[in-house]
């Protein structure tokens, strides 16, 4: 096969899409959501919503889109595959993980989120493990290991709201000093700056508060009226869209 | 399996690339962590960059992770990389932007990256 058997109108699309035609992905998207449907098919009755299998899959298509090299001697669907059955399967993983975490675990992952934002306002920043363990009256290895179990329910924040978005005095360039630290950095913000477009609204601007503005997460939480702990599971996945688009930037610039 | 051997400050935990083991390592930092006063979202940033770094061994390798609790802060190094594969440049700044000290050494055959979080810093400064 050749890159020239691939579909005409695909590679168009593809192309188009990256030169910033986000209808063109839309395109993409439809096209192959019935793919994504069928995947997630396979993995009906096992416990999961289908409709939440469809999404996650959903994100296995974006990643297989945004990374897709048109020159690979492979179908677009030969490669979207193994992504999108990945993605659902780490979904499962996921899962299988949260069910497993002990009711007092639980109990006591659902008091540190209330305790640390009590403790970030009180103290005008994050709390410590030790505070928290004083706090709570657990030990502090029953800490890390609660904060782990809020880790593990990362999946299912994914369609929680946000909640209202606060406003920044600060600027991108007022904390870059793009000027003051040469061409490098500039450069690195151009990479960042093509990370940012594959992730949603929402993603996009925690990541530019995190990184650009330099605000903590907590700062973050309460700025834009979400837990910390919420930040850091939207930064997490945030950070693992961007490396798929980063990783292909970055393949651009040398070639 | 996962191996740990501890010292006074410093503990070292080996264990297969993969995700289910991933959380052994989140777990060895955040003990560690505890024992130095780190804001927890400073801690997270932390776990961040390792696990950006984990990412990037392929699944089968043995990671090696030491977690040190310093006067200063926290120290942290993880080993198993073939030269260059921690280097990748998107890893490389997302890194740069969550901890206060980045750096590869060599290591026999292979690539250590060094991670230094400190007390005194605050978090996205």
């Amino acid at each position: 096969m050749t890159p020239a058997s691939q579909d005409v109108d695909f590679v168009a699309l593809i192309e188009a899409y990256r030169a910033g035609d986000d209808h063109a992905r839309e395109q993409l998207v439809d096209r192959y959501m019935p793919l994504v449907k069928s995947l997630a098919a396979r993995y009906s009755g096992r416990g999961e919503p289908q409709e939440d299998l469809i999404q996650v899959g959903s994100i296995g298509l974006l990643l297989a889109i945004e990374r897709f090299d048109t020159e690979r001697q492979v179908q677009f669907t030969t490669y979207a595959v193994p992504t999108i059955v990945g993605e659902i399967q780490r979904h499962f993983r996921d899962r299988a993980w949260a069910l497993h975490v002990p009711r007092r675990m639980k109990e006591l992952s659902v008091r540190l989120t209330r305790t640390v934002q009590a403790q970030t306002a009180e103290l005008g920043r994050a709390p410590t493990i030790a505070e928290l363990a004083e706090a709570t009256g657990a030990d502090e290895d029953e800490v890390v290991e609660a904060l782990q179990t809020s880790e593990a329910y990362s999946t299912r924040s994914l369609s929680q709201p946000l909640g209202h978005e606060g406003a920044t005095d600060e600027t991108m360039q007022d904390v870059l000093g793009i000027d003051d630290r040469g061409f490098s950095e500039v450069e690195d913000t151009v990479l960042v700056e093509a990370g940012l477009d594959a992730l949603d609204e929402r993603e996009r601007r925690i990541v530019e508060l995190r990184f650009f503005d330099g605000l903590t997460q907590s700062e973050i939480a309460a700025q834009i009226g979400i837990s910390q702990m919420h930040v850091s599971r939207l930064l997490r996945r945030a950070l693992h869209t961007m490396r798929g688009r980063l990783e292909d930037a970055m393949e651009e610039e040398v070639a | 399996m996962s191996r740990t051997e501890t010292s006074a400050d410093r503990t070292t935990v080996e264990f297969p690339a993969s995700a289910g083991y991933r959380s052994v390592g989140r777990l060895v930092l955040g003990g560690v962590a505890a024992r130095v006063e780190l804001p927890i979202d400073r801690v997270d940033d932390l776990l961040l960059a390792v696990d950006s770094l984990l990412l990037q061994q392929p699944a089968g390798d043995t990671v090696r992770l030491e977690a040190e609790a310093t006067a200063t802060g926290l120290r942290v190094r993880v080993g198993g990389f073939k030269p260059g594969q921690a280097d990748e440049p998107g890893v490389r700044r997302v890194l740069a932007r969550l901890v206060d000290e980045v750096r590869e050494e060599r290591d026999g055959d292979g690539a250590v990256v060094e991670l230094v979080v400190s007390t005194t810093k605050r978090a996205g400064a």
